[in-house]
């Protein structure tokens, strides 16, 4: 099963830039021209800034949260499709079909990671590398399982309630809004707040910033919530998963 | 013997729905919101290891939803199965291909998706390249390569990943005369290494060659399970009376009286159902026409697949008149196992225009020996 899933993340990677000149590139390129959108409205004309009582440039906070939240949203938005996308081969071979939203996943976090990778180069150039950092791959690993997890419960419903994809990529613009990653949580009005605590991603927001903004490690309730979600959202996928693919070969 | 399969009351039941929502009604409401299609019905058999075992039916009888089901891509409604060894399937061939990517990482791809390791497979790639026989395109996209050449890696990887259970629909009209050659070959092989196969196909002869014990499935149920010939000889004669009945219905006011002066009333071939090769058949043929119609009698005898075997007409006896009942004989018919049937006409004079037609009920030279063959002819062997 991993060689296949490796099979799998292999061909994805390369249908998507097979035939596209600039390749690899894009991977980077078009987070680039998001973060440059952001930047310019939020640190350009509003003047954002991110905490009252700091210096810190904008970009750096945004950055510090930005390309997860990109591969959370285009890992779920990618699994939710990926049973349909791959219909034929669902119906028409017998293979563990739990692969997919799983390569949908990984394959989604590994291209954002490379944006990732890059911003912490510059970071740690421009400023200082400490070892504290490293606690963000613990974080991303929970946050990988919690993304596979609602991928495997999204792809598998999909079939059956296709409305669901229509509505998909608005739910997911929603939660952006709502999730402290194009501003602090510092700067959200008080009786606002339940809303951001009852986002999940919040947690994970915070754990990053707190990681590779002040070096310093994440609240321990922070990582315990998000690890309970990881934990809940993997065996809920797992068992919603083979709960339905038996009836995929019915609906696609 | 180990068994192989066993399938116990498999039923297959599609639900179908006038509107995608009524499936989300029905999760909600409790409800059910669909009309019933029950493709398999309490299907059960079981396979011994190294069997090869036949489906025949007709179209829409379910012998494609059972293959799938064998298949594991879909799931039964209820019942239960159990296949021992790994699975591989000839239906619809080249399914997880990808265009973009070269004859052989699909086949890594291929390989992995069918459950192979890279170990594995690259102790076969060469296998594989070689049977496939499409030469450099191997490292070439897939989108450059003909149809044939597709079809022919898919068969090639399938076939290779040597599979306990082959499960083969229609795949042997596959590429070109020699290719075709080659993969009978192939499939014929793995019945020698004793692998279990699950043969589906329209062409009886292949079904009789190839397999020991025929399902014939009608309408989703078990119709006759048994040794082959048996089956494929009940399924041959119900498909030709059930192609006769349709004929009577269309023809009937043809035959009217009142419009064809000439009409024949009856066919039989005797002795029936059954005959031995060398015993004599003779053919009873009843005509009814009025006085004013001069008419000539043809005969044609076929086989079942409709391949005229010989045919003959009242040439020498001049015009017929009136009701007649005409006695022909083959004496020591040299015909060999098959199952036919006489096809009679009334013609006009000129042998023109015809005026009636009329097919015997099929008869059965049950399969005694091994040859195969239309007609014996004399010979003689020289050692």
């Amino acid at each position: 099963m991993i060689n296949l899933l490796i099979y799998f993340i292999k061909k994805d990677f390369k249908t998507k830039y097979a035939g596209s000149g600039l390749g690899l590139i894009w991977a980077f390129l078009l987070p680039v021209f998001q973060v440059l959108l952001f930047w310019f409205v939020f640190a350009g004309i509003m003047k954002a800034r991110p905490y009252a009582n700091s210096q810190m440039p904008y970009l750096y906070f945004l950055l510090s949260s930005f390309f997860f939240w990109l591969a959370f949203s285009e890992g779920l938005s990618r699994s939710s499709n990926i049973i349909l996308e791959n219909a034929e081969i669902v119906k028409k071979v017998s293979f563990p079909t739990i692969v997919l939203p799983i390569t949908a996943t990984l394959s989604s976090y590994l291209h954002h990671l490379i944006g990732f990778a890059i911003f912490v180069l510059i970071y740690t150039v421009t400023g200082s590398f400490s070892p504290i950092l490293l606690l963000v791959i613990p974080v991303l690993l929970i946050q990988i399982t919690f993304s596979a997890g609602l991928g495997m419960i999204f792809s598998a419903l999909l079939p059956y309630i296709r409305d669901l994809g229509q509505i998909m990529g608005y739910v997911l613009q929603g939660i952006f809004f709502i999730s402290p990653i194009m501003y602090s949580i510092d700067t959200i009005p008080e009786r606002f707040r339940i809303i951001f605590y009852f986002n999940p991603l919040t947690y994970f927001a915070m754990s990053y910033q707190k990681i590779i903004l002040f070096y310093k490690p994440p609240e321990l309730y922070h990582i315990f919530i998000i690890l309970l979600l990881a934990i809940f959202s993997i065996i809920a996928g797992i068992f919603i998963f083979n709960k339905l693919k038996d009836g995929f070969a019915d609906v696609l | 013997m180990d068994t192989a399969i066993t399938l116990k009351n498999i039923t297959k039941i599609y639900k179908l729905y006038d509107r995608p929502s009524n499936r989300l009604k029905e999760v909600i409401f409790k409800k059910p919101f669909h009309k019933e299609f029950v493709a398999l019905e309490n299907i059960s058999f079981e396979l011994a290891q190294g069997e090869s075992f036949g489906i025949i039916g007709e179209n829409g009888a379910g012998k494609t939803t059972l293959l799938k089901i064998l298949a594991k891509t879909l799931s039964p409604t209820s019942g239960s199965m159990e296949i021992n060894g790994k699975v591989s399937s000839l239906l619809e061939l080249g399914s997880g291909f990808h265009p973009e990517f070269t004859g052989m990482e699909n086949i890594y791809f291929y390989g992995a998706l069918l459950g192979l390791s890279k170990n594995e497979l690259s102790k076969r790639i060469a296998e594989i390249i070689e049977f496939a026989d499409i030469g450099d395109f191997i490292n070439y996209p897939l989108k450059t390569y003909s149809s044939g050449m597709y079809v022919r890696l898919a068969f090639s990887v399938a076939t290779t990943i040597d599979p306990d259970v082959l499960i083969v629909d229609e795949a042997l009209s596959v590429g070109d005369l020699y290719f075709q050659k080659k993969s009978i070959d192939k499939i014929l092989s793995f019945k020698k290494k004793g692998k279990t196969i699950v043969f589906c196909s329209h062409a009886i002869y292949y079904i009789n060659q190839l397999c020991k014990t025929v399902l014939w499935l009608k309408n989703g149920k078990i119709e006759m399970y048994g040794p082959h010939y048996e089956v494929t000889q009940a399924y041959e004669k119900y498909q030709l009376e059930k192609h006769s009945d349709r004929g009577e219905q269309r023809e009937t006011p043809e035959a009217d009286s009142s419009v064809t002066p000439v009409r024949i009333k009856e066919v039989q071939s005797l002795p029936f159902p059954n005959l031995k090769t060398g015993d004599d058949l003779k053919i009873k043929i009843k005509v009814v026409a009025d006085d004013s119609s001069p008419y000539k009698v043809a005969v044609i005898l076929k086989r079942i697949d409709n391949l005229d075997v010989t045919s003959t007409y009242t040439s020498d006896t001049g015009h017929l008149n009136g009701d007649r009942e005409l006695s022909l004989e083959f004496p020591s018919i040299q015909l060999k196992a098959g199952t036919y049937y006489i096809r009679a006409y009334v013609l006009d004079e000129h042998m023109l225009h015809v005026y009636d037609t009329r097919d015997s009920f099929p008869f059965n030279i049950p399969k005694e020996t091994i040859d195969v063959g239309l007609v014996a002819l004399p010979h003689k062997w020289i050692i």
